[in-house]
Order: C-alpha cells, then structure tokens, then sequence
C-alpha cells in the first residue's frame, strides 16, 4: 500500500506545478482509500477472532454435551450390568427353573447389546468432534480377545454360529486398549451380523511390521464394488425396510476411525460365497 | 463363591445412590471392607474423623464436591496424599488430563466387578 502511495505521489510531482490541485487531490484520495482499507483490516481481523471465539465456544458446549450425554448414558449401564450381577450372585446358590435362567440369559444380552451401542455412539460422535479420548498401554491382547469372545458366544450362538479364538501368537502390543476393544467388539459383530451359516474365527499374528488381529466369517462375502461403501457411515447393503442385519451401519464406520486414530491399518480380504476377513495391523513403533 | 482374601478398607465414592449400593454390596461379596460416600464432601469428612482406607475409588462427575475438586483435597493433604485412587468415571479422558489427576488407575464404566477388583488389587499391590 505505502509503495503504491509513493508511486502515484511520484506520478503526480512529475507532472509539476500545473498538477499540484491534481496532487492534492490524489493524495487525499490515497489518505482515505489506505484508512478505508485499515479499517477493513480491523473490521476483518475482528470479524476472525469472533468466529474464532463462537467456534471455540461450540467446541467447548459440544465437548461439554458429549460428556455429559457419555456420563448419563454409561452410568445406568454400568448400574444395570451390577444389578444383574447381584441378581445371578444371589440365584446362584438356589434352584431356579429353567426358563426363568433363559430369561435372565436374555435380559444379559440385551444389556450388553445396549451397552455396545452406547458405546458405539460415543465413540462415534467422538471421533466426529474430533475429541476422541486416547491412552497408550503396553498389554497382551491375547487375553482380551479370549474374554471378548467368551462375551460375544451368546449372540454367535442365537444364530447359531460357532465362534472361536484360534489366538496364535501372544505378545504385549502398545495401544489404547479401550478402543482395542471396541474395534475387536465391533468386527465381531458385524461379522456375527451377516453370516447367516457357519464359523467366525479371531486370530492373532505377529508380523514383522506389527501385530496383526484377524475376524474371518463364513459370511456371504463382500463385492469389489461394495468395499469401499460398507465403511462409510449407516450404510449397509441391504435396503433399510427388508434387512434383517440389525444394526445402525456404525460397526464398519466406528472400526475404519478408530484405526485410523490408532494409526493401525485395516485390511478386507473378502471372497464371495467364501467369506470375508478383516485384520487390523497394530504397527510395532508407536508414538509414546 | 469364595471370596479372596482381601479384607482392606474401600472408600466408595459415588453419587448415584444406586450404583453406590450395589457396587459397595458386590464388593463386599468380594471379600473388601467398603465405606461409601454420596460426594467429595462427604468423603473427606469421613477421612478428617479419621477414615484410613487402603484405597479410594473416585467418581469424577458429581455434585457438592466432585472428583476433581476432591483428588487435588486429597493430593495437599499430607496425611491422605499416599493413599491410592481408583477414578471411575462415565467419562473417557485422555493421557494429559487422566496424568493430571496423578492416580494409580482410571477406569471408565461401564466396567465388570472382576474387572474392577483386579484393577484394584493391582492398586494396592504396586502401593
């Protein structure tokens, strides 16, 4: 601005006495074109900070929503899950009828079914805010996929799938194991989801690059064309009316996120009337 | 079941009335002794008049006082300050605010009893 001021005051001198009205002019003209566009700046520079702020507070009330809505939601689970808990403890020692068993068996289910949805929610509106809450712990996961497994028998059995760990491998993986967790929870039940006959299968592998965690269905495989579709949110194959998979179209979504938020690596493999296999590589270097 | 044994003092701290109770009777069933507070108020009473658990289990979330306030209570008050915390929060935090809080473990609910008193124990064996 200072350079194109000096350029036409230059102008301007050169064309002498004759130009001085012309100068006078000009220069005014400059003065108040260089305070306009000051103030503009100003104006600009005020404007930013206040979108700045109003972003910054939505964050904040959004973060403050997300916590609050996560601690109303995982509280009454938790009180659920201690309650029946109490119940089985305090059955245990008496003869109950049989179907009275298979009804506590079922209210077991759906509370953990609910609770993988709750889960499932936060940690999508999480990841979607940008605000998902990560840890690094060294563990074996060897134990936590047999203890998931072990969860997930009930729900494989109602359809009357097998499913098994066939583990393999053990050793200590750096991870947050929470997330850990709900990409293995959430595999597991996508695959338990669309295979109508047949096995679900957990391995782990170690490789030279990291630990690989495999979910293998005796499922009805994946088209090349449907690969990329089915990681993309609430989209499943199957039109919304007819399906007969339960589920909100997250499981994919939510384990594509987390990975890429772990900085793992998720791989499809995937044969029609075969079956399908997901791995999740857990890199060996991670960042501390 | 045969309850290990365990037989140290539990402070529950937990506002929700029923979580509180049923948490305090599962984990008495395990073997622990549980003294339960509704806040952080209530449980630093009870640690002025003289309370001395083994361990603190801490909700973060709750009125009066809540987690947060309570565990930096506890952190400047010498008496108090090397007994270990176990957080249980509806919350998930990251590295930088659960290092914050300088306890032995956080865990977040929904979380299993076993779960839970294997955390602990691992709380109090690293004392």
């Amino acid at each position: 601005m200072l350079t194109a001021l000096s350029w036409a005051l230059g102008i301007a001198a050169a064309g002498g006495l004759g130009a001085a009205i012309t100068l006078a002019a000009l220069t005014k003209g400059l003065r108040r074109a260089l305070a306009a566009s000051r103030a503009e700046t100003v104006a600009a520079q005020e404007g930013e900070r206040q979108a700045r702020e109003d972003a910054e507070r939505t964050n904040r009330t959004r973060a403050q929503f997300l916590g609050m809505v996560s601690h109303e939601l995982r509280t009454p689970m938790m009180t659920l899950q201690l309650q029946f808990e109490r119940l089985e403890r305090a059955l245990g020692a008496r003869e109950t009828p049989e179907h009275e068993r298979q009804i506590l068996g079922r209210i077991s289910l759906s509370t953990r079914r609910l609770g993988e949805v709750v889960e499932s929610l936060l940690s999508y509106s999480a990841i979607q805010s940008g605000r998902m809450k990560m840890i690094h712990e060294r563990f074996d996961p060897g134990p936590v996929i047999e203890a998931i497994v072990e969860e997930m028998h009930p729900q494989a059995e109602q359809k009357g799938l097998v499913i098994r760990n066939v583990a393999g491998d053990s050793e200590e993986i750096e991870t947050d194991p929470r997330l850990f967790r709900l990409i293995l929870v959430n595999l597991i039940l996508n695959a338990i989801k669309f295979t109508q006959t047949g096995f679900i299968e957990v391995s782990a592998l170690r490789l030279g690059r990291g630990h690989a965690v495999t979910v293998r269905d005796s499922g009805p495989g994946i088209p090349e064309s449907e690969r990329a579709r089915i990681f993309e949110p609430f989209e499943q194959i199957e039109p919304l009316r007819t399906k007969h998979a339960r589920g909100m179209g997250l499981g994919l979504t939510i384990v594509r996120d987390i990975a890429i938020t772990l900085g793992a690596t998720l791989q499809l493999d995937s044969d029609l009337g075969v079956g399908s296999a997901f791995t999740i590589i857990f890199p060996n270097d991670q960042a501390p | 079941m045969t309850a290990p044994a365990r037989n140290v003092e539990i402070l529950l701290v937990e506002d929700e009335p029923d979580l509180r109770a049923d948490l305090a009777y599962l984990l008495e069933d395990e073997g622990y002794r549980v003294r339960t507070a509704a806040h952080g108020g209530e449980a630093l009473a009870l640690l002025e008049a003289g309370a001395r658990p083994a361990i603190i289990l801490l909700d973060l979330m709750m009125p009066v006082m809540d987690g947060w306030e309570t565990r930096a209570r506890l952190r400047t008050t010498a008496a108090l300050s090397k007994i270990p915390v176990v957080i249980l929060s509806g919350i998930a935090n990251d590295e930088e605010e659960i290092a914050a809080l300088a306890v032995a473990a956080y865990v977040t609910k929904p979380i299993s009893v076993a779960q839970l008193c294997e955390i602990m124990d691992r709380a109090l064996a690293g004392k």
